[in-house]
């Protein structure tokens, strides 16, 4: 019972990281059909950003800050480059082009940040609490917390503020949005924002506990991208469950079954997931009409 | 990196070719290095270059090869072996070395392996995997400590401590898989028994489900089959979960980035590797302590930082490189091979080389050190 | 100057001269029908004017301000909209939330409307949803506020987009072929709809249509395109006695068309 306990406490984590990342993944593609694979690169600016401000003895809110700044730059970058394009530019070709991107911009925290791992210290400390035997760092509390706030604040702003609900139009139907006075260069470029605000968060979230180096991005990226298509790429509530799935059954698989199949087991759920329902476990099956 | 490497190549080819028609005799002996100076080998390459680049200058301080002086052709092979077999291949044809030495990990050496045997060239590689040099090939050399010592050496630890129930817990890399493999093969014949065999992802953030599993599987010491960065997440999930096993750690991770990087829990965990880890620790009568020293207190005062076992590698590639030039006696390439070959009873960093016709990494496990981390630095184990 | 003025608007692709210097002016109110065979070039005209298409030449002023090539969600904000020949609608909302989206540039709805909180926001929802049922009201599709919208009928559709243009408040609205595939009975409904709009929103509509019991039955002034030209304008009696549409009508295969010219004429 302690270990099966630990093991969702070490699954939660892991798959509420994976949900930020995944929730990136899908705000982009609603609203532009762009699967961005420099999405995971966001979660890296995020932790290492910080580190390497730290390391100029920064305190801890300006490093943040900073790495914050960083990171929405980038996000702007991309926003231009990937919109410029997808005027006349295929999908396919702008899939590549992230992935462009992301090798870009890990070159460029290569030149930034070197090519060491680094961390950055938990607010809590690296003492775990033990609750009935189970290890808990304080830090997976506040991944938790913070995840849940994080997806709580998505869906206000979608859902309760005039640009998130413009934002949702623009998904829906980019025409009909400028038929109503939505500016989409305005949506698109907030949709970058929010993707890569997300994945930083997880970056900053997920650094404590782990350590991050400029090639981290590309775990990160397969991970969340796999949640959101577990949960179904357009549905907030699906990709956070798709996450915490996934990161349950990865740990669990490697806590019952074993460690060295349990990402073959997740790629096998998320294939029979895909086979048997293409939208998603928790994705709303789409109208016929178009 | 690379550019600034490549600009001074280009410099020095210059350099070399106005100097010709001085002195056809001082012409430099050129030395070709590939390390991965980037990529996820690169906490291996980086202190192979620092070495290189500070001894190369040292040596022909010194005066060099009886008065030649050494040029460094040095290319950063990005951890990937397409790119050093095409690096080992541009430094044979185009910058025509006398001797090549890199290979950071086991593949890059493997893929350069054809090229070098094509071209009949001495090879020193700087990479841990047994494969490079068993079974024996004609040009082949290494002097890192193999994976497969460091096993031996932490089950004969081990055996002394009277524990003999073991966990394994690897990651996915080439180095890993080929630990865990000598681990489980080598229990048998040393009496140690595989009580769990745990394994992690090349990105993953965490492990604590492997090690809660290791917790109840009644092991009474781990070993995890790892290199570089997940090391420290090993670490400090180990002391998360409160465990109290002894952590052994190999070769792979032995340098202070470890401890850097795991903080304090990195205390009490064991590492094997070169004597130069707890060079504090080394008897003045030790016979490679001279040789450790030079390269300590070198690299200490050129880098302010500890040098690891890594430098120790490509500070021993170049001192047995300069050796057998020397003597050769000349840069044709089938003699200096013949001079490596040949090379009885040279301290090194890494231990005493002894290689024969048979043997091209001229140790055994015996050079090995045990260390311990207390206070943020490694101290030797008895 | 108020309204729509066009002067020589030129929209060339390639070698087809889809406009080919049309000169032409809306006025502020009423209903001005904008007809021609089909490929005459009258989606082009919206589009161009619209900001879907680059005119090639020529230029269009919006009461007194050039908008030429101006993107639609600016247009939207001088209050210049339109429906589209096939058409957009926010699928997966419902139907009321469709018309409410029409409201977005409504500057009394604040930037971030979640900031408004308690009984403000209350208030101010419960506002926008009441104007919202009466644009619905007026399209005949209130029962229908809360279905989805890909559950009506397309006829409904062609109206919940009137509807949502109408939200917007817009000055001038083109209305490209509201009632094409729609039945009898449903483009009578949208007849009235139309000059509803025309008359309580204050609104001056564009319609283009080839339905010529309609158009004569509700245009205040109709233009004839054809080939990109303009063949004649005017009140709806004087287009009907003019000698080159009835030629060019009969001149053309769309054989339905000119006698539908001839039996409205006749
Ligand atoms: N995007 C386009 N590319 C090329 N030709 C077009 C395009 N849009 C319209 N046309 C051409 O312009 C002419 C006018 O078309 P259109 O304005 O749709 O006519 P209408 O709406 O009057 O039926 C036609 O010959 C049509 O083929
Ligand atoms: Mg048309």
């Amino acid at each position: 019972m302690v270990d099966f306990l630990q093991f969702l406490v070490a699954g939660l984590s892991q798959g509420a990281i994976y949900a930020l990342v995944g929730l990136g993944f899908s705000v982009i593609y609603r609203a532009t059909h762009i699967v961005n694979f420099a999405q995971g690169e966001f979660v890296m600016i995020g932790g290492l950003g910080t580190a390497g401000a730290l390391s100029f003895a920064l305190p801890m809110p300006l490093a943040i800050l900073s790495a914050l700044v960083a990171g929405c730059v980038a996000a702007l970058v991309l926003d231009l480059i990937v919109i410029r394009l997808a005027r006349f530019a295929p999908a396919l070709l702008l899939i590549i082009v992230t992935i462009g991107a992301s090798v870009a911009l890990r070159g460029a925290a290569q030149l930034a940040w070197g090519r060491n791992f680094h961390s950055i210290p938990s607010p809590f400390g690296s003492e775990p609490l033990h609750v009935y035997g189970v290890a808990i760092m304080p830090q997976v509390i506040l991944i938790l917390v913070t995840t849940v706030g994080a997806v709580v604040g998505l869906q206000w702003f979608f859902r309760r503020t005039r640009f998130g609900q413009a934002m949702l139009a623009a998904a829906i139907n980019p025409t009909a949005a400028s038929l109503v006075g939505i500016e989409l260069r305005h949506v698109y470029t907030a949709t970058f924002l929010i993707a890569g605000l997300l994945g930083m968060i997880a970056g900053l979230l997920i650094t404590p506990l782990a350590m991050v180096h400029f090639e981290s991005g590309l775990a990160f990226s397969l991970k969340g991208f796999a949640a959101a298509i577990l949960g179904g790429l357009g549905s907030v509530p699906g990709v956070v469950a798709g996450g915490l799935l996934l990161g349950v059954v990865e740990s669990l698989s490697a806590g019952y079954v074993s460690s060295a199949y349990k990402d073959a087991i997740a790629f096998l759920l998320i294939i029979v997931v895909l086979l048997t329902r293409p939208e998603g476990v928790f994705g709303r099956r789409s109208t016929g009409r178009v | 990196m690379s550019i600034i490497n490549r600009s001074l190549a280009v410099l020095g080819l210059v350099l070399v070719t106005c100097g010709a028609t001085q002195a056809q005799t001082s012409k430099p002996i050129k030395v070709g290095v590939f390390v991965a100076v980037t990529g996820p080998g690169s906490f291996l390459g980086d202190a192979s270059k620092k070495t290189f680049e500070l001894y190369t200058q040292q040596f022909n301080k010194n005066g060099g090869v009886d008065g030649r002086q050494i040029e460094l052709v040095l290319y950063d092979s990005k951890t990937n072996p397409k790119e050093a077999a095409s690096l080992a291949r541009k430094l044979i044809d185009q910058d025509q070395v006398d001797v090549l030495i890199g290979a950071n990990t086991t593949g890059e050496a493997m893929a350069v392996v054809p090229f070098v045997e094509e071209a009949n060239i001495p090879f020193i590689a700087l990479a841990g995997g047994s494969v490079v040099v068993d079974p024996v090939k004609k040009w082949v050399f290494k002097t890192p400590h193999t994976d497969q010592m460091s096993v031996e050496k932490i089950y004969a630890q081990l055996r002394k401590e009277k524990r003999s129930k073991v966990a394994l817990l690897s990651g996915a890399a080439g180095y890993d898989q080929s630990c865990r493999k000598n681990a489980k093969e080598l229990s048998a014949r040393l009496g140690i028994d595989i009580v769990s065999d745990e394994q992690h992802g090349s990105g993953d953030t965490d492990v604590t489900t492997q090690l809660t599993k290791i917790r109840g599987s009644g092991a009474d010491a781990l070993i995890y089959c790892g290199a570089g960065a997940p090391s420290a997440l090993v670490a400090r999930n180990y002391k998360q979960l409160g465990l109290t096993l002894p952590l052994y750690m190999t070769v792979g991770v032995a340098s202070q980035a470890y401890i850097e990087a795991a903080g304090p829990a990195a205390e009490g965990s064991r590492v094997t590797g070169s004597a130069i880890l707890a060079f504090a620790d080394m008897m003045q009568d030790d016979p490679i302590y001279n040789v450790s020293r030079s390269l300590h207190d070198g690299y200490v005062a050129s880098y302010k930082e500890e040098p690891s076992a890594f430098s120790g590698y490509a500070y021993d590639a170049l001192l047995l490189t300069v050796e057998a030039l020397r003597r050769a006696g000349t840069t044709d390439k089938a003699k200096v091979r013949d001079a490596l070959e040949g090379l009885k009873n040279i301290p090194g960093v890494n231990g005493i080389y002894n290689f024969s016709a048979t043997d091209h990494l001229g140790f055994s496990a015996d050079s090995m050190w045990i260390v311990e981390v207390k206070d943020g630095r490694y101290r030797k184990v008895d | 100057m108020s309204g729509l003025s066009i002067n020589d608007l030129k929209v060339h692709f390639g070698g087809i001269r889809a406009l080919d210097g049309v000169d032409l002016t809306f006025g502020s109110s009423g209903i001005h029908a904008l007809i021609g065979p089909n490929g005459a070039g009258k989606t082009t005209l919206v589009n161009a004017v619209t900001g879907v298409y680059a005119p090639t030449a020529g230029r269009v002023l919006f009461d007194g301000h050039d908008i030429t090539g101006l993107p639609a969600h600016k247009l939207a904000t001088l209050g210049v909209t339109r429906t589209f020949q096939n058409l957009q609608i926010f699928w997966t909302m419902s139907v009321l939330e469709n018309v409410l989206a029409g409201f977005h540039l409504d500057s009394s709805a604040g930037f971030l409307r979640g900031l408004l909180r308690g009984p403000a926001l209350v208030r101010r929802e419960r506002e926008l949803t009441t104007a919202a049922l009466g644009l619905l009201r007026l399209v005949n599709l209130e029962a229908k506020a809360n279905n989805p919208a890909d559950a009506l009928a397309y006829g409904e559709l062609k109206r919940l987009e009137i509807a949502r243009a109408l939200a917007g408040r817009p000055k001038l609205l083109f209305l490209d072929e509201p009632v094409a595939g729609c039945t009898q009975s449903e483009k009578c409904d949208l007849a009235e709809v139309i000059r509803n709009a025309a008359r309580e929103s204050a609104v001056s509509v564009v319609l283009i249509e080839h339905d010529m019991r309609l158009v004569m039955a509700v245009s205040d002034r109709v233009t004839v395109l054809a080939q990109g030209r303009i063949l004649s304008t005017g009140t709806p009696s004087e287009v009907r006695a003019d000698p080159k549409v009835i030629t060019a009508y009969l001149g053309t295969t769309q054989s339905h068309l000119a006698e539908q010219v001839h039996a409205v004429a006749g």
